[in-house]
């Protein structure tokens, strides 16, 4: 970051901090600003403009009219763009970018040797087609939706049907489900198809939210949910940092706190729903007769167990009454809405002594009440645990009717301190004749707040919705975003470095009917991406950030990736898709408080990084350790730090090592002379590079499993645990535990982790 | 106020270009701000925990919080109320309104306390007989009364003493102090964490890095075996076998760095491999008390089965301090042990025997060595307690005054700050908030609050979000 933008970026946060400070004295609501022509003609605020390719020297260079663009500013800043990457570094980059895993051997040779002209495209429509593309871009889209299954806070509760949205995710960015509908489903689902149950699931995007089931501040939950909606809906649909206005007028950003609780309005009606059921009509009817039958069971048995206990119930509370003060009678005797406090603490108090001991009662009662109540209350015990099991359901957001309650502006953004209340509405900086949008309620039942907003975010007249998702797929897929601050269009973020091709892939989406693979193919076919991310040294000087992308940035890979692509190499990965999240083994020693319950399954175990299970209060260590992000905010770019944990969890743990023998015992398993110690290194890296090891790699990687033995004959060797699986024949055991140390080194050299 | 620099024109043309509209106050204030100029750690990606330059001259170089956790009473251990014996089965005086506390005992009678409390020291602390051990370093400390914080439930005030905010999602302090100025010793953890019994409410996120990168998140120590998730290899895996795996690593890395040399995250990563092996040589030693002589022990109470445990980690907190390591949090009573809404006297009973001796001890050990003067102790819990009975004998949560103490590492040594109700309930003078305690923390370590900033989301973010001041009067 530049120093000037540091110094800027400095002076807006003290400004903020004296914003509060001041709206720390504020008793009255504030006034709304008048916006000035500058602060409406923000960049982000600007409509989308598509204007006319730039003029480029090397014309031949251009594949895509992404190029024109970039090669603009690649000329202007004196530089060359990087040449085309080599057919393996291509197919590696794509197939790990596309679709999060590595490709197959057979399919890198596949590529290599496909002479037609079209191979690249070829190639990426065939990835962009596969389910793996959207169990891989689901997952940015999952941060942003900080996605979680489970409630977060102490009790952390566990989420049971969260997962059904995740699978919502996958499947509608593999059926490339236009953007426009992506959002308005996640707002609004409910509201627009009310009996569709995928409709219904898709709300789940506003189910994110931690909850604190212990919360007793009454009302405190509802103001959080909203907070939390209204934060995560603008950063993460229109790249607005609104959480400023929730205390104040925002200083920077044309957002006046009014506009926020007007946004925040607009999730007035909003309810959490967690009964919605999946079952088809027929399983609906019958489960519910079957309910019906058993519920009328327990209710004949209620009442007769009830009339057995009624003589002595009444008995023995007419005599402990009588011991009670009379004030509590008093209490006892009124109407419950006419007591006061007082006497609601009274009854609390005396709670206890005006409970009937069910031991007390038994031994009052005859014998021959005593053996009917036994009999009774025993079944009853079974009846009660032996019901119909619950349909499947799923969780989402509706309406609690359609009128909503009253939404309050919060003085200081302070719960306690309700001002007036805002009626729904939107940006007025983006709306000036009018900041009332056309909310009809819906025959649904629910207030069409929630799908007037969302209209009004995909109306493509809304310069910042388009604008900002395709930032986002350029930021994932060119390491670093147009706008360098994804989720931050106001002022305070980033400029792009690119208006007019920001702009011109914006409309280029509305125009493509908002389709996410059409963008995603328009990117990865471009020139820019299929530069080398090697550079010559006078390029990188000169632009050391990479501002004007004039190479591929190499890519650490993201949590998921790593663990995928181990699992991939090793041949044990499950490639089955959807369904309810895999428990993994965690290592002896982390407090799981019974959260974390192993999949019996081994190969539930193996499924891909995305389907397993996201715990709030605990994360799965080796996501952990490479940078999957905190789940309880949105999160719109994950750190890719380096550091020695990782190195201890991929060196020293047995996922990792556990994985080294599936992946010994795979190459023993294919060898066809298992003693040829050159052809197993040469499978090695075939396997997990896709390539061929040069002169040099072949003899360190000979030197080692020569050496090797030696170092482990000291020991035991015989133990399984250090062995390939399967344990191969006609190997010695000393000679197979070197080979599986050689493959834990192949899972842990940067080019494992790395892309170039 | 006077504006510490020049303002430049061209400032002064970005506000008014920007609009933002600010009267005279305004603009003085943050004139008067000047100095507080965010400004990110460089952090330099071959060592991403080498130590970097404070802001400002730092008068402690480490940390050692000692974490209360469930609530411990203030006024049965360090805030004398002798108003609760007068008013002793009677509720609040009706001037005090209606207080909220979580199980709602803001109508109970008052309870006062059954312990005798003794001006100690040459300093004439408050401090209960609970607590006799400490109260033979009172000298030592600086005693703050006057704790505010915003939860009244463990997991948002726990997680807001930890990350300055009552909901998840924000970097810890640790996190924060690793950012800012790394480590002194590259071959341990910068920011060590360990528990006395179950995991702290709210899990891992109280040592988490939230969106900082994960190098600074805090590494749990495990009180038995390896102190480190990972630290060894495998079981049956020799030294010199892993050596060999590592030279491996290294040799092919090396050659595919060759036609990458411009990528430094790749030698960081070689980096990361060897700090990870002498890591794992160095970690086993810096916690192993045998090296002790029997005398340290029984100072840290290692001879009293009461205390045993939390002694051996507030010794093996001394150890990791004395080797350059930046921020140690020990838990007592993890897992809200502290929380006594009934039966206070046998709850307390148990925890302050639990952990006077070791705390006692680490103050005097570390003092004895030199080592005080340089490493700042923090004692305390997310809040106190309630001068208002809970059932017969316990006693609900109360953050809305409460007592915690601070010695070493540049704070006043033998002062009282600060002061409660004439009950303990609310912090009356010299009010003082979990986000004052982060500044003053950073401070100590020679960092601005202000100034310590991760750019997130386009908003620089910072520890203290938006509010904190240095305690000066308690800093030396």
């Amino acid at each position: 970051m530049s120093q000037l933008r540091t110094a800027r970026i400095g002076l807006l946060v003290w400004a903020c901090l004296l914003a509060c400070r001041l709206a720390a004295g504020q008793a009255v609501d504030p006034s709304e600003p008048k916006w000035t022509d500058e602060q409406k003609s923000h960049w982000s605020f600007r409509p989308v403009l598509r204007g006319p390719m730039p003029q480029v020297k090397m014309q031949k260079w251009v594949k895509t009219p992404i190029d024109s663009f970039v090669l603009s500013s690649i000329e202007d800043a004196g530089l060359k763009p990087a040449k085309e990457a080599d057919r393996l570094t291509l197919i590696r980059r794509l197939t790990f970018d596309l679709t999060g895993l590595p490709p197959t051997p057979e399919e890198v040779d596949a590529f290599v040797a496909d002479s037609r002209t079209d191979a690249y495209e070829r190639l990426v429509d065939r990835l962009l087609a596969s389910t793996a593309y959207g169990e891989r871009w689901a997952r940015p889209w999952l941060d942003l939706a900080r996605f979680a299954e489970s409630d977060g806070f102490k009790s952390d509760k566990t989420r049971p049907n969260a997962w059904r949205y995740r699978d919502w995710v996958i499947n509608a960015l593999n059926a490339d489900l236009p953007y426009d509908k992506f959002v308005l489903y996640q707002l609004a689902g409910d509201e627009i198809a009310p009996n569709d149950p995928n409709a219904f699931i898709a709300t789940g995007f506003n189910r994110g939210y931690p909850f604190e089931d212990n919360n007793m501040v009454p009302g405190l939950n509802q103001q959080l949910m909203l907070d939390d909606l209204t934060d995560t809906t603008a950063s993460v649909f229109l790249g607005l940092t609104v959480a400023c206005a929730r205390c104040h007028n925002h200083k920077y950003d044309p957002i006046s706190q009014k506009d926020y609780y007007r946004i925040q309005a607009m999730f007035g009606a909003a309810v959490p729903r967690d009964d919605f059921t999946l079952a088809p009509p027929f399983e609906r009817a019958l489960h519910a007769a079957v309910e019906a039958e058993h519920l009328a069971r327990v209710g004949r048995l209620k009442k007769e167990i009830d009339a057995i206990e009624l003589p002595y119930k009444s008995k023995l509370l007419g005599a402990a009454m009588k011991k009670l003060p009379p004030e509590v009678l008093v209490a006892f005797d009124k109407n419950p809405i006419q007591r006061t406090a007082a006497e609601e603490d009274l009854l609390k108090k005396h709670a206890k002594q005006m409970a009937v001991e069910p031991k007390a009662m038994q031994a009052a009662m005859s014998t021959v009440d005593r053996v009917n109540w036994t009999a009774r209350t025993s079944v009853m015990t079974v009846l009660a645990k032996s019901g119909p099991t619950s349909l499947d359901s799923a969780s989402g957001m509706t309406d609690v009717s359609g009128q909503a309650p009253p939404v309050y502006l919060r003085r200081k953004g302070n719960f306690k301190n309700p001002g007036s209340v805002v009626e729904p509405g939107l940006l007025s900086v983006l709306n000036e004749t009018s900041t009332t949008p056309d909310i009809k309620s819906t025959p649904a039942g629910t207030s069409g707040r929630r799908k007037a907003l969302a209209d009004w975010i995909i109306n493509p007249s809304n310069p910042l919705a388009s604008r900002v998702i395709v930032n986002r797929l350029w930021h994932e897929h060119f390491g670093r975003g147009i706008v360098t601050t994804p989720s931050d269009f106001g002022v305070q973020g980033a400029e792009p470095t690119h208006p007019e091709l920001l702009d011109w892939l914006a409309s280029e989406l509305v125009a493509q009917g908002w389709s996410l693979k059409a963008m995603h193919r328009l990117m990865v076919t471009s020139a820019v991406y299929r530069q080398s991310s090697n550079s010559d040294a006078a390029t990188i000087e000169q632009d050391p950030e990479n501002t004007t992308f004039a190479r591929m940035p190499r890519r650490r890979l993201e949590a998921e990736a790593v663990r995928d692509n181990m699992l991939m190499v090793s041949g044990r990965l499950d490639r089955r898709i959807g369904g309810p999240s895999v428990f993994p083994d965690l290592p002896p020693g982390i407090e799981t408080r019974g959260g974390w319950t192993r999949s019996d399954n081994a190969a539930d175990r193996n499924r891909r990084s995305v389907y397993v299970f996201v715990r709030r209060n605990l994360k799965y260590p080796i996501f952990d350790a490479f940078d999957f992000p905190d789940t309880n905010l949105t999160c719109s770019e994950r750190n890719t730090s380096v550091n020695a944990p990782q190195a201890l969890m991929l060196l020293n743990s047995d996922l990792v090592l556990d994985e080294a023998r599936a992946f010994a015992g795979r190459l023993y398993a294919s060898a066809k002379n298992r003693s040829d110690l050159t052809s197993l290194v040469r499978d090695s890296y075939r396997l997990a590079f896709g390539r061929q090891p040069d002169r040099e790699e072949i003899e360190r990687s000979l030197a080692f499993l020569r050496d090797q033995p030696a170092r482990l004959s000291g020991r035991s060797t015989g133990k399984a645990a250090s062995l390939p699986v399967p344990i191969p024949d006609g190997v010695s055991p000393v000679q197979a535990a070197a080979f599986v140390d050689y493959c834990h080194a192949l899972l842990n050299v940067n080019e494992f982790v790395f892309v170039d | 106020m006077i504006p510490h620099r020049e303002w430049t024109t061209s400032r002064r043309d970005f506000l008014e270009r920007a609009g933002l509209g600010f009267g005279g106050l305004a603009l003085a204030t943050l004139l008067a701000e000047e100095e507080a100029r965010a400004e990110s750690p460089k952090i330099d990606p071959l060592h991403p925990v080498a130590p970097r330059p404070s802001h400002f001259g730092a008068k402690a170089d480490s940390v050692i919080f000692l974490f209360m956790e469930g609530g411990p009473s203030h006024i049965d251990l360090f805030d004398p109320k002798p108003e609760l014996e007068k008013y002793a089965g009677k509720p609040l005086p009706a001037s005090f309104g209606k207080v909220f506390t979580p199980m709602g005992v803001g109508g109970n009678n008052l309870l006062p306390t059954r312990h005798k409390f003794k001006q100690h020291g040459q300093a004439g602390t408050w401090v209960s007989d609970w607590y006799p051990e400490v109260a033979t370093v009172v000298d030592d400390i600086a005693l703050v009364r006057s704790w505010w914080a915003d939860g009244v439930n463990h997991v948002g005030s726990v997680c807001q003493m930890n990350t300055g905010s009552i909901l998840a999602g924000r970097p810890s302090l640790g996190a924060w102090v690793t950012y800012g100025l790394g480590t002194a010793n590259q071959n341990l953890p910068a920011f060590v964490v360990m528990n006395d019994a179950a995991e702290p409410v709210g899990g891992p996120r109280n040592w988490g890095n939230a969106w900082l990168p994960a190098t600074f998140q805090g590494t749990p120590f495990r009180k038995d075996g390896a102190p480190i998730l990972y630290l060894n290899p495998p079981k049956g895996i020799s030294d010199e076998q892993q050596r060999a795996k590592l030279d491996l690593i290294n040799s092919l890395d090396s050659h595919h760095a060759r036609s990458r040399s411009d990528d430094t995250r790749l030698s960081a990563r070689l980096a990361a491999y060897e700090l990870a092996y002498r890591m794992q040589a160095e970690a086993p030693g810096a916690v192993d008390l045998s090296q002790e002589s029997a005398e340290t022990k029984t100072l840290y109470g290692l001879d009293d089965e009461r205390c045993k445990d939390y002694g051996a980690m507030c010794l093996r907190a001394r150890r990791l301090v004395e080797r350059g390591v930046r921020f140690v949090q020990l838990y007592c009573g993890s897992g809200s042990q502290w929380d006594a809404h009934s039966n206070l006297e046998g709850n307390h009973s148990k925890l302050c025997a639990r952990s006077d001796k070791p705390v006692a001890g680490l103050i005097k050990d570390l003092k004895r060595r030199g080592l005080l003067e340089r490493t700042l102790v923090v004692w305390g819990g997310e809040f106190g307690r309630t001068p208002m009975t809970e059932g017969k004998d316990g006693r609900d949560h109360n953050p809305y005054g409460f007592s915690m103490f601070m010695a070493g590492g540049g704070v006043k040594p033998g002062i009282t700050y600060g002061t409660t109700d004439e009950f303990g309930l609310y912090a009356v003078e010299n009010k003082v908030h979990v986000h004052d305690l982060h500044a003053t923390i950073l401070h100590l370590l020679g960092l601005d609050h202000k100034r310590l900033t991760f750019l997130r989301d386009g908003r620089e973010e910072r520890l203290t979000v938006n509010a904190g001041n240095v305690i000066k009067p308690i800093l030396i």
